[in-house]
């Protein structure tokens, strides 16, 4: 009788795919920190309205007016920044090079946004608009919140737009594109909400 | 509260007033959005993922009982 070799057979196991969860961890984030960024706006909107409306006159007649049509042409600049950024989402998910450059566009029009406020803001300090007025105080408070989540949106995009840079040639992903697009649609909507409560 | 702290027509009562009725009313707004949301992505998903089809072993045909009268 002569040893024999014993071979056992490998069982194939059939790799399974799992199915694609109906919201991606991602967006699932970026959603919840929308909603703790929300609660936080709305705490600030509700003292301001108790400001505004126990106010005798709202704004106090002795202090600068808000330059309204400075800032409705700023809310343009910030609202066409979105036509790029969904471009190139899209783009991004379809794995195209399509709307490439529309990172560095919303980029460039939330930079102008912040420096056309950052100007306004100046000219009102020089007016006598100070932030020890309730009604200075109220508004550099809510706008200024605003605006450091604006910067902080447009970093985030000019990181997005250095890293898809040196990216190399076929690399794809939409998933940062993504939450920087949910955000800044974030912050444009805050926009739409906070201009014509403090400016109008 | 309010109106119990100020007079009834003051702005400062009304405006508290407000503000107090727009704090209660956000975090129902915004949870119920996001869970809305959820909600919705679920649902949607949920109409194209199936459950897997068993295959059940094929059965063997039996023939159907005869039913004639019975007999003795």
């Amino acid at each position: 009788m002569t040893a024999g070799t014993l071979t056992v057979p490998r069982r194939s196991v059939a790799t399974r795919e799992l199915p694609e969860p109906a919201v991606s961890n991602t967006r699932l984030a970026i959603v919840i920190v929308i909603t703790a960024e929300s609660m936080l706006f709305a705490g600030l909107i509700g003292m301001y309205i108790v400001f505004r409306l126990s106010a005798r006159a709202w704004p106090p007649p002795d202090l600068p007016r808000l330059p309204v049509g400075v800032a409705a042409l700023n809310s343009v600049i910030l609202f066409a920044s979105l036509v790029p950024l969904s471009r190139a989402l899209r783009g991004a998910r379809r794995h195209e090079a399509t709307g490439r450059g529309g990172v560095q566009v919303a980029a460039l029009l939330g930079a102008l946004f912040l420096t056309v406020q950052g100007v306004e803001w100046l000219r009102l300090l020089a007016h006598g608009l100070t932030p020890e007025s309730m009604y200075g105080g109220t508004f550099y408070l809510l706008i200024g919140c605003h605006a450091v989540h604006v910067l902080a949106a447009v970093i985030w995009l000019a990181v997005l737009a250095v890293l898809e840079r040196r990216a190399r040639p076929g690399w794809t992903s939409s998933a940062g594109l993504e939450m920087c697009t949910i955000y800044w649609y974030f912050v444009c909507a805050l926009w739409a909400v906070l201009f014509p409560l403090v400016y109008l | 509260m309010c109106g119990t702290a100020f007079s009834k027509d003051d702005p400062v009562t009304r405006a508290f007033n407000w503000s107090v009725l727009f704090l209660i009313a956000m975090p129902y707004t915004i949870f119920g959005l996001a869970a809305g949301w959820l909600f919705l992505a679920h649902r949607r998903r949920g109409g194209r993922h199936r459950a897997d089809v068993i295959a059940l072993p094929v059965t063997r045909q039996v023939p159907a009982p005869a039913t004639g009268p019975e007999e003795s």
